[in-house]
């Protein structure tokens, strides 16, 4: 039973401020993911969690007892590192009963830990190998065996699944998450890999220049982004944001584009009101590919006109690119489309739409 | 595929260029060894000195074969220098390399002042040995600032007389040697300290070894290879121990603090017997080379098991 | 601008077989994938393309000359690797001169070529900039720029991109995409990832334990698999199987139960088989309907978009993908239909894939 708060934490390194005043609770047995690009703060503040790095100025307790200046190996926490950081001079086995050697545990006691952690992380065939004798994804598994085995109440994972090839990365995405449900641990997992922190997690803290961005459900982070970082940053293939501007006065806004067209959203419609509120300002209009539909050219006034650049055939959806006006956008189809390259067609939004200010980012309601 | 010439890849290409541009080190690298090793084998089954008055490659003049290997079993002072030799081998050797360890421990962590005292620690190595030579022999008189500090100290009026008895001069010998070449070891065995990976160090803590634990099941293994070379550097230096204790005591009093290196000196060049020398010098050349074969087995074996268990 | 063949080819490290029987031809101006998993020999495909390594035996063809002994420079082929390092001391424009200076071009000719292919890239407004000052996508570039400025008979590249994060990925191959198109150059392709591959290529092959498995558009590849083991890698999540009995016609599976009669099937011998259907063709439900399966939401990955379901079927698990946001929980009951329609059957033993479909 642990639970994670982080109050105003803040690391400088020199002039860098690489986590600044970050708030952040994590739930006991919640399975959080810290997402972001390289060099975001995501690693130096799960680094604050475990004790490897002190902070300059905030505090990190554990189920309310301020652990800020508790020595890393007094946290009680396990930790995968990326590159795994395994003890190669080893045996699987001495590497697995290192954490219970350590601590003084009986011998009897450390061989059955042992064999059951093995069978769970299906190394017991490895058991007497050395450790420099495994695969990448054999010691991926052994890392995190080794943290598990002690039982730690929190789990850190640092891009465990980075180094995989793809067809393992998903099926360890598949493990993972049955672990965490086994394991019943507390568990923040660090990743630039917003698919990997959709399908894991159950709430997502999305950083960006060591800033929060925002701390939510996947669904939520997916479905109402706060700004327009978040909003390209979750979703694959990332969604179009196009430069427009609000014209009309009350009652009669729409959505200019340019070249393309315009869009004018119907009264029910939550971009209406949202365009009303930000009546001729600039702003960067969000939509999913998923939630655009190509059209056959010119039909009716709610489609803005593009012309096809690229079609990618991925499985059994399509993702088609299209451009008009300077514009770039993408649609994804649920079906293995043929359009001919160069073909003039309509795209209309069928879906969610959102609304950022062109100047600070932010989403306007 | 070898009957066709041009099927070579690049790897074999290339290791046949390779064989080509490294003929001229390896034709240098015999002439520098095999030529004066053969003289010296050639001089050593000789009678023959430089006041023969014939250049060496005359000395099958009198050539006796193996008499100078047979009177190198019954001369009692070559026996007594190695003994010594050894003596201060098996002292200094330790001595520096736990010295060392510690050193190099204490330097893996930041703390205030790192690099001055790092420069000042290393500052003995790179003094001249005959300089450092004469430092200790200045301070070890029996009048000079060791006494004078010891006095100090205890209050009593110290006299030892350092350089002319035999134990004192052992241990006036061995503390010059130490303080000269422990910042070597130390260097060698940080270098070997900072190799070990930060990463599995910290997953170590992380797991809850204490320091003792990491340094002992993490960073000792790590560092097994370079601590071996590092042993080996300084056992061969020690081995060769000549110019610190050539200043401080010239051998003496008498013959007591002789080692090898300053007997074979001696013998050179102020008894002359050259041809006598070249069959120490051969000698000892082949002990040495035995011990290093026999190491380089061992650690070679010790390969072979570790690679064994990893390609079975 | 050149057909790239390989005949018959062979490739042994010692004992072990790093490619068998080697039949592929690569027609002038396509984009080529070899996809495979780490270790099935498509890096040796190249190696031997190059000329970085002999074939034991077989034939290489580049644009119609016999090549088969001929040292790497005379094949003219240019390489990109996976690490692509760039000369960190030499602006980019300096790095995409060098191959061409190397070859001691007149200058003008340099200068222009590199314009092009700047303007290609849409590197133009880096071309003064050190590496040092460039992002990963853009040093990429430039790096790929490197090895277009040559004219080359083929570009041959090995997993150029895996090394960059999954955002500059997506980016990047269809950059790749559009640049083979403008370069009109035949372009070899090797990759372990199943979505890159099928973005990318025009056609691709798919290769398993050194030996070629199926060759195709990656449409094709993805509707028709031609093995058990193609099915399995290509399509993510990855393809349901269920193992049953195949006879008379008729596929028989007990956990879960499926029985169906597979189309075109009256000739083929009874045997063991599996069943295979791709999670998007599972539809479902909380009410039963006419021939659903009762089963037990297992575990959920909500991806925005749409939401890949684990479901527990008796023993088995179903994995299945739903577009949009389902308000399923977990553990709860309820009822999945496959759509059997585009589903494949493959034998037990060999693999490979004996009919599609079933009729009712």
């Amino acid at each position: 039973m642990s639970s994670i708060e982080l109050t105003n934490l803040t690391k400088r390194f020199g002039d860098l401020v690489a986590v600044n005043n970050m708030d952040l609770e994590i739930k006991d047995k919640e399975f959080v993911a810290l997402l972001g690009p390289s060099g975001c703060g995501k690693t130096t503040t799960m680094n604050m969690i475990a004790g490897i790095e002190l902070p300059s100025d905030g505090h990190v307790s554990f189920d309310g007892n301020d652990i800020t200046n508790t020595p890393m190996g007094k946290r009680g926490v396990g930790f995968v590192f990326q590159n795994y950081a395994i003890f190669i001079h080893m045996t699987v086995y001495k590497n697995l009963a290192f954490g219970l050697e350590v601590s003084g545990t009986p011998r009897g006691e450390i061989d059955q830990k042992v064999d059951d952690m093995a069978k769970l992380m299906r190394l017991t065939r490895q058991l007497d190998w050395p450790a420099e004798r495994l695969s990448v994804n054999e010691l991926q598994r052994l890392a995190i065996g080794r943290s598990a085995i002690v039982r730690p109440n929190i789990f850190l994972l640092d891009e465990p699944l980075s180094n995989l090839d793809a067809a393992f990365r998903a099926e360890m995405r598949t493990e993972l998450k049955h672990l965490q449900h086994e394991l019943e641990q507390t568990m923040v997992y660090v990743t630039h890999d917003q698919l990997e922190a959709m399908s894991m997690a159950d709430r997502i803290a999305i950083m960006d220049m060591g800033i929060l961005q925002q701390y939510g459900s996947p669904i939520d982070v997916y479905n109402r982004p706060e700004n327009s970082f978040v909003a390209r940053f979750i979703g694959a293939p990332s969604m179009n944001l196009l430069d427009g501007r609000i014209v009309g006065t009350n009652g009669s806004t729409k959505l200019d584009f340019g070249d393309i067209g315009n869009l004018t959203p119907d009264g029910n419609d939550p971009l209406a009101q949202a365009c009303q509120n930000a009546q001729n300002s600039n702003v960067l209009f969000g939509v999913r590919p998923e939630d655009l539909k190509i059209q056959p050219s010119g039909s009716s006034d709610q489609v803005l006109s593009v012309k096809v650049t690229f079609i990618e055939l991925i499985g059994p959806r399509s993702i088609i690119h299209v451009e008009g006006g300077g514009h770039q956008l993408k649609v994804v189809s649920d079906n293995q489309e043929t359009i001919e390259i160069g073909t003039p067609v309509g795209i209309a939004p069928t879906g969610r739409t959102h609304l950022f200010d062109a100047d600070s980012g932010q989403r306007v309601e | 595929m070898a009957s066709n010439p041009q099927t070579l890849t690049l790897a074999q290409q290339g290791a046949k260029l390779g064989r080509w541009m490294t003929l001229p080190t390896q034709l240098l690298l015999v002439f520098i060894f095999a030529f004066p090793g053969l003289m010296i084998i050639y001089v050593s089954l000789s009678w023959w000195g430089p006041l023969e008055g014939v250049p060496w490659y005359y000395a099958y003049e009198s050539l006796n074969w193996f008499e100078n290997y047979i009177y190198l079993f019954e001369d009692e002072r070559l026996w007594g220098s190695i003994w010594r030799t050894l003596l201060i081998m098996l002292v200094v050797v330790p001595v520096e390399f736990f010295l060392g360890l510690g050193l190099a421990i204490l330097f893996v962590d930041n703390f205030t002042g790192k690099r001055v005292f790092y420069s000042i620690l290393l500052m003995p190595m790179m003094i001249v040995p005959a300089v450092a030579g004469y430092m200790f022999y200045i301070l070890f008189q029996s009048n000079g600032p060791v006494n004078q500090l010891l006095s100090l100290i205890t209050g009593f009026e110290i006299d030892i007389l350092w350089l002319s008895e035999t134990d004192n001069a052992f241990v006036a010998i061995m503390i010059a040697d130490i303080w000269q070449w422990t910042p070597l070891m130390f260097l060698i065995l940080l270098a070997g300290l900072l190799g070990v990976p930060e990463d599995q160090l910290k997953a170590a803590t992380l797991l809850g070894a204490n320091w003792g634990q990491k340094f002992l099941r993490i960073a000792l293994p790590k560092m097994r290879i370079v601590m071996i070379i590092a042993l080996v550097i300084r056992a061969v230096e020690a081995f060769k121990l000549f110019d610190v204790m050539y200043v401080m005591t010239k051998g003496g009093p008498g013959v007591a603090t002789e080692t090898i290196s300053v007997y074979v000196y001696k013998v050179t060049f102020m008894e002359l017997e050259w041809s006598y020398v070249s069959a120490i010098g051969f000698a000892i050349l082949m002990f040495l080379t035995a011990l290093g074969a026999i190491g380089i087995i061992i650690l070679s074996n010790a390969q072979k098991k570790r690679l064994a268990n990893v390609v079975d | 601008m050149a057909q790239l063949e390989l005949h018959g080819i062979n490739k042994k490290y010692g004992n072990i077989v790093a490619v068998e029987d080697i039949d592929i031809v690569v027609p002038d101006n396509e984009f080529f994938c070899i996809f495979g998993p780490p270790g099935c020999g498509k890096t040796t495909l190249l190696r031997l393309w190059l000329g970085l390594e002999n074939a034991d035996s077989g034939e290489i063809i580049i644009d119609g000359q016999v090549m088969t002994h001929q040292p790497p420079a005379a094949r003219n082929l240019s390489m990109v690797f996976q690490n692509l390092a760039l000369f960190p001391h030499m602006t980019a424009r300096d790095n995409l001169r060098f191959p061409l200076v190397e070859r001691k071009l007149p200058s003008n000719e340099v200068d222009q070529r590199v314009a092009q292919v700047a303007e290609t890239l849409h590197i133009t407004p880096l071309l003064n900039k050190m590496p040092a000052h460039l992002s990963g996508g853009e040093r990429q570039r430039v790096a790929i720029g490197r090895s277009l400025v040559r004219d080359p008979a083929a570009y041959l590249m090995d997993e150029p991109i895996s090394a960059l994060d999954a955002r500059l990925r997506e980016e990047m191959r269809v950059e790749l995409n559009r640049l083979q198109r403008e370069l009109k150059h035949t372009l070899i392709y090797v990759t372990h990832d199943q979505e890159e591959a099928m973005s990318v290529a025009d056609r691709m092959c798919i290769m398993q334990e050194g030996k070629v498995v199926q060759v195709g558009t990656p449409g094709e590849i993805y509707n028709s698999p031609a093995t058990r083991y193609v099915a399995e890698f290509v399509g993510s999540p990855p393809i349901n199987l269920i193992e049953g009995r195949f006879a008379n016609g008729t596929f028989n599976s007990d956990s879960p139960s499926i029985s169906c009669n597979a189309t075109g099937s009256s000739n083929v011998a009874d045997c063991k088989a599996f069943i295979g259907f791709r999670p998007e063709d599972v539809s479902v439900s909380r009410e039963p309907t006419p021939g659903s399966i009762a089963a037990e939401v297992f575990e959920l990955e909500p991806l925005g978009a749409w939401t890949v379901v684990d479901i527990k079927v008796g023993q088995g698990v179903v994995r299945a993908q739903i577009s949009g946001q389902p308000d399923f929980a977990l553990k709860e009951p309820v009822h999945i239909i496959p759509n059997l329609e585009r589903a494949h059957f493959f034998d037990v033993d060999t693999g490979t894939r004996f009919a599609s479909g079933v009729t009712a």
